[in-house]
């Protein structure tokens, strides 16, 4: 396989299409994609490795007598691909009809939108050394031990073509940034993301950090409790993550999902909660117009002032609900593009007011449910953490854990914050724009022995 | 390939490298989900590409493509060069490699049934019968989701490096995932989710017997989630099962045993460790708490006989009669302890770099029975299986909640425990190691890390695990 253009992107999954056509499938969409991805990996202030990426993926559904396949490719030619398309047809009819099965919907979409990548995105693939200097001196100028971290900038294409007439080409160019700061028992770590490269939204995730670590660099022990929390927009973009998947209506078929026993309409959190799905901001990080099927991708808001909305869905999950796609495609299973939660009216310090025992957390990870339809969960904080007296903070403390269920956690969201930061980072996959949140009676634990 | 591979370590060295390692990675593999006895959908992926890395002025450059011509290929030696080189000047410590005897060899695990001597048809109807004896299973309660994975995979790899080392291997692999919910009016739900894994050939579905075991567990989870009472309160013994115990020595002994994250690399994404350079030799637990990685293991999911770096993998001890004794190492965090590399850097596939993994974790199991376990255990709790766990990000303070679990009264087996809590840290949880039996089990899974993350798999196990003197909680429920 060569290097491809723009038309060829396109062409190659209208090939694809077409090809397999001719085999016998009734239903195909293919998707090409084709990225150049550089990474820079930080650690003990400098850095660990550079990395890039030069692919060509395909990946191609494919339906016959309404049995379902979907078969990825990253493979050295078309022709392999291709073979390996041919060759399944007879995979295909030994499986059984898919209780997901529905024809493609007829959408008939045409979409070129190829737009040059923002020129800080092409600058910093072409010399991402200088911006990993800029992070490495911008850390430098705190009185720190060591920050970690890493930057990475994207520039693809990608096509989609389908049996029901679908040929779309879209451009993107993003970049995401994290970094942790460390100093003495202290740190901090924040993230940055989005499709332009301010230096700024660089030196201030930078600055965050290690203005967190600074601040808690002596910590001290507390008991586990149930506290009112402050939730920095690290720890929203973690736990919306999974609140944000579970809306796909088919990991509510599975069980995997607290709103597995709810219907639209039903409120299922605070009224001051609205947590939408918006690909077309054109801020977002994962900004796209259509979906794996060729309908336009929409905002949908999921929980509106608390009000469950919307199921995320393909025209698979529609149909077995009866409702309309959400351009959340996902051959099989629709998610979420790119989430947010909208502002409320508070600076981080008015948030801090009104809590008069509580805990700011600036970071968690490591989230994990015991039980997915009830939303029993535990998360372990990490990095700075804040006692809150009084609607003060009185001191950093040491890790405890967020050790409740979701469905309580929606709903005594109280109050949210006024500013939004766009987080992407390794635990929270799917970009986030979120503001502060405090959430009253959490229930945390520590460890007994 | 071959040829190819070695242009590729050619251009590196030519333009400068000082170690050139080229990587042949093909992954394919084959799935069919279903849903309850329905299929959802079936379907392959074929991941082939080559994964170069360089060490240039003390820089580590790594750059993959699959797109497999001699241009591009060359175009990505360079490429990782150049930019590893523009990095060089940022390092303060420059990175080197420990000397290994380069060695050339090929290996591969022969299935004794093959993936193409099964239908797809025919996995369907094993699935299906799952289902229907599931269902027969559960005399009170409703099953009320249940979904089921099942994935074959065929891992091919060629590494040449500048230093003459030639490893070919091919391993093939099988994997099944699968979950449900049992649902009573008057309790709630009660959730599982199991994982099966190892490499061989489709004999692995006979040995596992999933139509037999899962229906088996969920009648006993009917039963926890009806009967079962809060944990006892105050000191008591608990009886970890080895689902518990190898997820245990996997988060607390293989990941902090780690030797790249104790040089702080991965400090950013899954953290750092509590072992610092100087603990080899502190105690960490009693006697009996000796924790191996052993990546030979025939028929294990983390099996491999050769690393991705090329150094030939053997068994090691990290924790050893409660002392700390070794480390996992690659050959970067092996020149800065000042060993020899012991084989431990995998890739997940060809646009991923070699970092330092687990293989098969496990507890060195012992001679007593189960029932030697329990007796003298006058009051206190057998945790079998989990389901929500986490662990800091030192690899010190863990929390696991028990699923199937039951209260143990005077040496004998009673009655059944909701969600008692684990939630103890590393020292505390080996150093209250009293006894362990000789059942030595495996589970499989599939382990994260790095950036972007890799995910590899991995076995952990251990035998059945006597604690003294524990604290339980219970989760919110």
């Amino acid at each position: 396989m060569n290097k491809l253009d723009e038309d060829e992107v396109l062409d190659l999954a209208k090939k694809i299409v077409s090809e397999s056509l001719k085999q016998g499938y009734d239903d195909v969409a293919a998707i090409v994609n084709y990225r150049n991805e550089v990474m820079v990996k930080f650690a003990n202030s400098q850095p660990s490795i550079m990395q890039n990426w030069n692919i060509i993926s395909i990946s191609v559904y494919l339906a016959k007598d309404k049995r379902v396949a979907t078969l990825d490719f990253e493979v050295s030619n078309e022709e392999e691909a291709l073979r390996y398309i041919r060759n399944y047809i007879s995979e295909i009819r030994l499986s059984e009809s898919s209780e997901y099965y529905t024809p493609l919907p007829q959408v008939e979409t045409k979409i070129k939108r190829i737009e040059e990548a923002h020129e800080s995105i092409v600058k910093a693939l072409e010399n991402p050394e200088e911006i990993s200097e800029e992070i490495l001196n911008t850390a430098l100028t705190y009185d720190i031990d060591k920050l970690a971290g890493v930057f990475n900038v994207t520039i693809g294409l990608e096509a989609l073509s389908t049996s029901t007439g679908v040929e779309t080409l879209e451009s993107y160019g993003n970049y995401e940034f994290y970094v942790r700061v460390f100093k003495d028992e202290g740190s901090g770590q924040w993230a940055s993301a989005g499709r332009i490269l301010r230096r700024e939204s660089i030196v201030e995730a930078t600055k965050i950090a290690a203005e967190h670590a600074l601040n808690s660099k002596r910590r001290e022990n507390i008991a586990a409790d149930v506290y009112d929390i402050v939730l920095s927009p690290m720890v929203v973009a973690n736990l919306f993550n999974i609140v944000g998947s579970m809306a796909s209506a088919f990991r509510v078929d599975l069980g995997l999902s607290i709103f597995a026993n709810n219907k639209v309409g039903d409120r299922v959190a605070s009224e001051k909660l609205t947590l939408v799905d918006d690909p077309r901001n054109p801020e977002s990080y994962s900004m796209t117009f259509v979906d794996a099927e060729g309908v336009s991708t929409r905002r949908n808001s999921i929980i509106e002032n608390g009000v469950l909305k919307t199921f995320l869905h393909n025209s698979k999950t529609a149909r077995r609900h009866g409702v309309k796609s959400t351009g959340n495609a996902g051959w099989i299973n629709p998610h979420p593009w790119s989430l947010e939660v909208t502002s409320g009216n508070l600076s981080l310090d008015e948030l801090i007011a009104e809590v008069k025992r509580g805990i700011l957390v600036t970071n968690n990870w490591y989230t994990r449910l015991q039980n997915y339809v009830e939303g029993m969960f535990s998360t372990v904080t990490r990095d700075a953490l804040f006692l809150i007296e009084n609607g003060k903070i009185v001191k950093a403390i040491t890790k405890l854990r967020i050790t409740d269920k979701l469905p309580r956690i929606l709903r005594n969201i109280e109050h949210l914050g006024r500013r939004r930061y766009q987080i992407k980072w390794w635990e929270a996959e799917i970009p986030t724009i979120t503001p502060y949140m405090l959430a009253r009676n959490v229930h945390t634990s520590k460890h007994l022995l | 390939m071959e040829e190819l591979l070695k242009y590729a370590i050619d251009v590196g060295l030519g333009e400068g490298a000082e170690y050139v390692e080229a990587r042949y990675h093909k992954l394919t593999e084959s799935y069919v989900a279903m849903r309850f006895d329905k299929v959802i959908s079936i379907g392959k992926s074929v991941s082939e590409g080559v994964g170069i890395r360089v060490l240039v002025n003390g820089s580590l450059g790594f750059a993959s493509t699959n797109i497999l011509t001699k241009d591009v290929l060359e175009e990505t030696v360079r490429k990782a060069i150049a930019k590893a080189k523009a990095l060089a000047k940022q390092h303060r410590e420059p990175i080197e490699f420990a000397d290994i005897k380069a060695e050339e060899a090929k290996y591969d695990v022969k299935p004794k049934i093959a993936f193409e001597n099964v239908s797809v048809e025919e996995k369907i109807k094993l699935y299906k019968q799952l289902l229907s004896n599931l269902r027969s299973s559960l005399q009170k309660t409703k099953l009320q989701t249940f979904f089921i994975e099942h994935m074959e995979s065929t891992e091919e790899k060629y590494l040449v490096t500048s230093e003459e080392a030639r490893i070919r291997s091919v391993i093939p692999r099988v994997m099944v995932y699968g979950g449900y919910t049992i649902y009573s009016p008057e309790k709630g739900t009660m959730q599982r989710t199991f994982e099966k894994g190892g490499s061989g050939g489709l004999e692995l579905l006979e040995k596992w017997d999933l139509i037999r075991n899962v229906p088996e567990e969920a009648k006993m989870l009917e039963e926890v989630l009806l009967k079962g009472v809060s944990p006892p309160k105050g000191k008591v013994d608990v009886i970890v099962g080895s689902e518990v115990v190898g997820l245990i020595v996997h988060e607390s002994c293989g990941h902090p045993s780690e030797a790249d994250r104790i040089l702080g690399r991965e400090a950013a994404q899954a953290g750092e460790s509590f072992i610092k350079e100087n603990m080899i030799g502190r105690r960490i637990g009693t006697e009996k708490a000796t924790v191996i990685d052993d990546p030979t293991i025939p028929g294990s999911y983390g099996y491999y006989l050769y690393d991705d770096e090329g150094v030939r993998a053997r068994p090691k001890y990290l924790y050893k009669n409660g002392v700390i004794n070794e480390l996992l190492h690659n050959r970067w965090t092996a020149k800065v302890f000042r060993v020899e590399s012991n084989g431990s850097a995998r890739a997940a596939d060809y646009t991923s770099e070699p970092i330092i993994r687990m293989s098969n974790t496990y507890l060195e199991p012992g001679k007593l029975s189960f029932e030697e376990l329990l007796e003298g255990v006058k009051l206190g709790v057998y945790i079998k299986t989990y389901m929500e766990w986490n662990i800091d990000d030192l690899r010190w303070s863990q929390r696991y909640v028990g699923l199937e679990a039951y209260l143990i009264d005077h040496g004998e087996i009673r009655g059944y425990v909701r969600y008692p809590v684990l939630e103890i840290t590393t020292e505390s949880f080996y150093s209250s190691i009293e006894a362990v039996d000789k059942n030595l089990e495996f589970h499989a899974g599939t382990c994260g890390k790095g950036e972007p993350a890799q995910g590899v798999p991995v076995w952990f196990g251990g035998p059945n695990v006597k604690l003294k003197n524990i604290v339980l909680g219970v989760a919110p429920y």
